[in-house]
């Protein structure tokens, strides 16, 4: 039980809800398939007469907590969805502390630590556009070494759709996967 | 080859493969290939040379950009995608640093 004086800290806050939780969890299992059969009879019945019909269910509660949380599941039964209840949480949660600061990366920093698992991962792509357009810069057009024209003799794709040496670099995804535009 | 690249996971997910977390740092392969002959730029030699080196290093299905240069003498540069256009897997390099004749295949 807890006392009136001492505050409770995060932890055993925490710990209580895990508790709350599994009860609540057992306890809807297990009457969920009688209140099931229950709401089609209950339907006709206003809510106030529904909890009244329904409150003895809390008798078999083995604790305070799931008394506490019994009513406003009752009530979640009867939604189309299921769904907790989160008034009781909100109101009993104390301040959660909060760290002192948080450090804001760019996604060129923050990418790597996680492994560039982002959506498609176009951020964390953006160097690496530059390092194939750079490639074909030099080896399609080297203005400082020779002309175009006397440097590139022919050219040749393989495996990809487009025979162009500066679409296939940039913009051809090749033969399975279309281009995402 | 850059689309490739962004759609490697994917890729991944489409042919049942699991998504890695390895950021690949050169996205591209790139080397050179001479023939023997100085001074021959036949194309077909050329690709077909390419071609067979590819495949002894297990590269021939990725997606390769095969440029010849003609300015000194003919050569012929190879930039070769790292991901797979199928499987959006990275190449397999453990070839190319055991393998022998690295270096003369071509």
């Amino acid at each position: 039980m807890r006392s009136a004086e001492k505050p409770e800290t995060w932890r055993a806050f925490q710990a209580r809800r895990t508790r709350n939780r599994q009860l609540n969890l057992k306890f809807t299992e297990r009457e969920h398939a009688w209140l099931g059969r229950r709401a089609d009879a209950l339907r006709s019945v206003s809510v106030e007469s529904r909890v009244s019909q329904l409150m003895p269910i809390g008798r078999v509660a083995r604790s305070e907590a799931s008394q506490t949380h019994l009513a406003p599941l009752l009530l979640a039964s009867f939604l189309p969805h299921r769904q907790q209840p989160q008034s009781d949480r909100a109101s009993a949660a104390p301040t959660r502390p909060r760290r002192a600061s948080r450090l804001r990366l760019s996604w060129k920093k923050f990418a790597p630590l996680y492994g560039g698992h982002f959506g498609d991962g176009a951020k964390s792509y953006g160097r690496r556009g530059k390092i194939l357009q750079k490639s074909r810069s030099y080896l399609l057009h080297d203005p400082d070494k020779a002309k175009t024209s006397e440097r590139v003799g022919w050219t040749h794709t393989l495996n990809m759709a487009a025979d162009s040496p500066s679409l296939a670099v940039t913009r051809c995804c090749g033969p399975c996967a279309p281009p995402r535009i | 080859m850059l689309w490739t690249l962004r759609a490697a996971e994917d890729l991944k997910r489409e042919a049942g493969v699991r998504a890695g977390a390895v950021i690949l740092e050169n996205p591209v392969k790139h080397f050179r290939a001479e023939l023997a002959s100085v001074g021959d730029a036949d194309p077909r030699a050329l690709i077909a040379t390419v071609e067979s080196f590819l495949a002894h290093m297990g590269w021939k299905d990725h997606q390769a950009l095969i440029v010849c240069h003609t300015d000194k003498h003919p050569h012929a540069h190879v930039m070769l995608n790292v991901v797979h256009p199928e499987t959006g897997k990275a190449l397999d390099a453990g070839l190319e640093e055991t393998g022998p004749g690295v270096g003369q295949a071509v």
